[in-house]
């Protein structure tokens, strides 16, 4: 399988995952909006929405990155397509570390 | 001197004075607006709440103290249209992939559809966390 029916598959299988869990999510928002820091902290550290929030964030950056990809190939010229998409690669990945670090350390908190 | 790949023609900008509106080409490229939107300003507003909230009360209570402001509200109701609109959009698109639907008519009525339903799932969303 080539590079961009790659890209395009795992969009779309991306894309189907996201479906319930940024229902899931939206739902989340409303119990979280205007809620305390005890409330919240006890939303979070709860292990079935620990495991949603990992999983949101995960499959929700990749497909960031795969979507953000293909509209620096579109519309930004070279070499700032390689730089942004390094760039975004990175932020990626700072995203995936600091999702599960902080649900952890609040889990060995509470 | 020009060379051949000069010579090529590119695709139009569909939008703008070249090209006479289309409810097509404006909700395709908001689709990516939206999803600019949500990976440039909301995936990192949902991550600093996570990391305020691992941070301490102090940290917490600031920062919700922002999203609760005037300004916060606006950018936090900008935020839920824009996954409202990227997660109806993008189900009307995972359809297409089916080769169902991609008839004219279908796509201007499935394009209402997804207007309707995500002004809709903004203001349930909204009024539930409200």
């Amino acid at each position: 399988m080539s590079g961009a029916v790659r890209h395009w598959l795992n969009q779309r299988i991306s894309s189907l995952i996201l479906i319930p869990l940024v229902g899931w999510l939206l739902w989340a928002t409303t119990r979280l909006a205007g809620a305390d820091y005890a409330t919240s902290v006890d939303f979070v550290t709860r292990p079935f929405n620990a495991v949603m929030i990992f999983l949101v964030a995960i499959i929700a950056f990749y497909h960031a990155q795969l979507g953000l990809q293909v509209i620096y190939e579109d519309y930004v010229p070279e070499p700032w397509a390689t730089y942004l998409k390094s760039l975004t690669r990175i932020a990626c990945i700072v995203g995936w570390l600091a999702v599960p670090a902080a649900i952890l350390r609040l889990a060995a908190g509470a | 001197m020009t060379s051949k790949s000069d010579q090529r023609p590119i695709s139009p900008y569909m939008l703008g004075p070249y090209y006479r509106f289309q409810m097509t080409s404006f909700l395709s490229i908001t689709n990516r607006m939206t999803g600019v939107f949500l990976a440039v300003v909301a995936a990192p507003l949902m991550v600093l709440w996570l990391a305020s909230l691992a941070a301490g009360p102090a940290l917490f209570d600031a920062y919700t103290a922002f999203l609760g402001s005037v300004p916060g509200k606006l950018i936090a109701l900008i935020c839920l249209y824009c996954f409202a609109y990227h997660l109806t959009n993008g189900i009307r698109h995972l359809v297409w992939d089916t080769a169902s639907g991609i008839e004219m008519p279908q796509i201007h009525l499935g394009g209402w559809i997804m207007l309707l339903f995500s002004v809709l799932l903004t203001v349930v969303v909204w009024w539930a966390g409200s």
